[in-house]
């Protein structure tokens, strides 16, 4: 479903990514999984357009994404919750739930699946007409889920959802997203709960300055970090390194 | 002061403040998006006057030439857009407010060297000069008119602004430009709207602009520029209504203080009314409204 070669993006003269190459396939949930600087929301920012790559390509569903708009990716059917939610917060939930939509024209199905949503994520539903802004941070990362949903997305983005969201709330917002299964829906996600996420999804690549160092079916890398953590001690956001 | 001179008053600070405020609101509405304070905005009140200087002068109707001077401000507008500002969208800040000074003086200069450097005198019709007299007050018939455009011009953007999609996706730009787009919103689309609503706020302004000074002159529009960047920036940079609030604020102080101001410092207005931007900057520095900022929770 999306393929990506050889990808390379820098910063001016600092490179994010260094020939990353990963595939996914339709139905799967895929993890993005490595510290912080590794280049993990680079690299989705990049498939959703908003950065440009400087070697390698996009392919996704047969067709070359490498050099679209971020408005034509989300038209092939892509969608990103990004990082740090970039909830729009004089926006209502509403207003930000109407334009995750705003790539589609069939006005009765996108009312429809704002009720969708809303069932699925109660709390939206509650506070439909409030400022997006007004959200707590678990609220919030709900609403950019639920926003990028609203495209009706072949293939989910998550870029951190975890982050700034109070512990307890954590272990729910995993549920939500596994959820999702039940919606055919593709997902790629970027976590640094590795442990968690590993247990999520159905294969993980770990990325590591900028390459892939090593990838494979969740569990085996799971497996792999158990041993690493036994030998090396436990620390859940440093596990990878 | 009687009743009299306080419905003088807020007629005259409504009338005037309106009118700040849609330029306020033009001005904003492309800076929230593009993040270029659109300087050369004066030089398209300006083609909007010349346009209704001569259609004023033939045969047609008056409305006629209004409806005129509205259509040349958008088509300004829009052009500016796309042969100035396009070009260098992504460079940054800095080149794109280079380059609005660099059209504004252009055409400041084109108007001196192939119109007239000298004041043209604009026919006005008789409604917008008679006054109507009720008792002790003076009601000018401009004043009044004037004063239901822009609210009607007002009313119309919020609902525009609110009830369609394209009117949130407007918003959600100047939330955040680069997050609208990855969500669909098209970049050339709503960039193109805004200029053509701002150009639409900017005709407006130029009809009752020009009913208000009688002439046109290639400076002409410096002035409500100047006092509409001065709006936005007591109001809120970022924030539409902080224009609006900006816009009728410097409409209220400007009248007020030739109100209260003795005969002698009357000249020194401008300065009065700088010196309370000054202090209201002082106490908000991020102007009245800056919602963006103090929403945001973590």
């Amino acid at each position: 479903m999306l393929q990506v070669n050889n990808l390379h993006v820098s910063y001016g003269s600092i490179k994010a990514l260094q020939g990353v190459s990963i595939d996914v396939q339709p139905g799967e949930y895929v993890a993005l999984i490595g510290t912080n600087g590794a280049g993990k929301t680079t690299f989705l920012s990049t498939i959703a357009g908003v950065l440009k790559p400087s070697q390698g390509n996009i392919v996704f569903q047969g067709q070359d994404i490498t050099h679209y708009q971020p408005e034509q990716v989300v038209r092939q059917g892509i969608a990103l919750s990004p990082e740090g939610r970039r909830i729009f917060p004089t926006l209502s939930v509403r207003e930000n739930l109407r334009l995750g939509a705003v790539s589609r024209r069939d006005e009765k199905a996108i009312q429809a699946d704002i009720d969708e949503m809303c069932q699925r994520f109660t709390i939206l539903g509650e506070r439909l007409n409030q400022p997006g802004g007004t959200l707590s941070g678990g609220e919030q990362q709900q609403l950019a889920i639920a926003r990028a949903m609203m495209a009706r997305p072949s293939l989910l983005m998550l870029d951190e959802p975890s982050l700034g969201i109070a512990p307890i709330l954590v272990e729910q917002l995993f549920q939500m997203i596994d959820d999702l299964r039940q919606t055919g829906i593709t997902v790629l996600i970027v976590e640094q709960k590795v442990e968690r996420t590993l247990q999520l999804v159905d294969r993980a690549y770990l990325i590591q300055t900028g390459r892939v160092a090593k990838s494979g079916p969740a569990t085996d890398i799971l497996a792999e970090l158990d041993i690493a953590s036994a030998i090396f001690g436990d620390a859940e956001d440093a596990k990878p390194s | 002061m009687n009743l009299t001179d306080v419905l003088q008053f807020l007629l005259s600070s409504l009338s005037l403040g309106g009118l700040y405020a849609l330029m306020a609101l033009g001005l904003s509405l492309v800076y929230g998006i593009l993040k270029l304070v659109n300087f050369a905005y004066g030089e398209v009140v300006l083609v909007g006057g010349y346009a209704l200087l001569v259609t004023a002068r033939g045969p047609l109707p008056w409305l006629i030439a209004a409806l005129a001077c509205v259509a040349f401000a958008v088509i300004i507008s829009v052009l500016l857009e796309r042969v100035a500002f396009r070009p260098v969208r992504n460079a940054s800040a800095n080149t794109m407010l280079i380059t609005s000074f660099a059209v504004s003086i252009l055409i400041q200069n084109a108007a001196r060297l192939f119109i007239s450097p000298r004041p043209q005198a604009v026919t006005l019709p008789s409604f917008f000069t008679r006054t109507i007299r009720i008792g002790d007050l003076f009601i000018s018939q401009r004043d009044v008119l004037s004063l239901i455009v822009s609210l009607i011009a007002l009313g119309t953007l919020v609902l525009f602004l609110r009830r369609t999609t394209i009117g949130i996706a407007m918003r959600a730009a100047a939330d955040d430009f680069t997050m609208s787009r990855v969500l669909g919103v098209r970049a050339n689309r709503v960039i193109a709207l805004a200029f053509v609503i701002s150009g639409l706020l900017a005709g407006i302004v130029a009809v009752f602009w020009v009913a208000r000074i009688g002439t046109i002159t290639p400076e002409m529009g410096l002035t409500p520029v100047l006092i509409a960047f001065v709006a936005i920036v007591v109001g809120g940079m970022d924030s539409l209504e902080g224009a609006v609030l900006g816009g009728y604020l410097i409409g209220f102080l400007t009248v007020g203080l030739q109100t209260v101001l003795p005969q002698a410092a009357l000249e020194f207005q401008q300065a009065f009314l700088f010196l309370i931007v000054i202090l209201v900057l002082l106490f908000k520095p991020d102007g009245l409204i800056s919602e963006r900022r103090s929403i945001e929770r973590v």
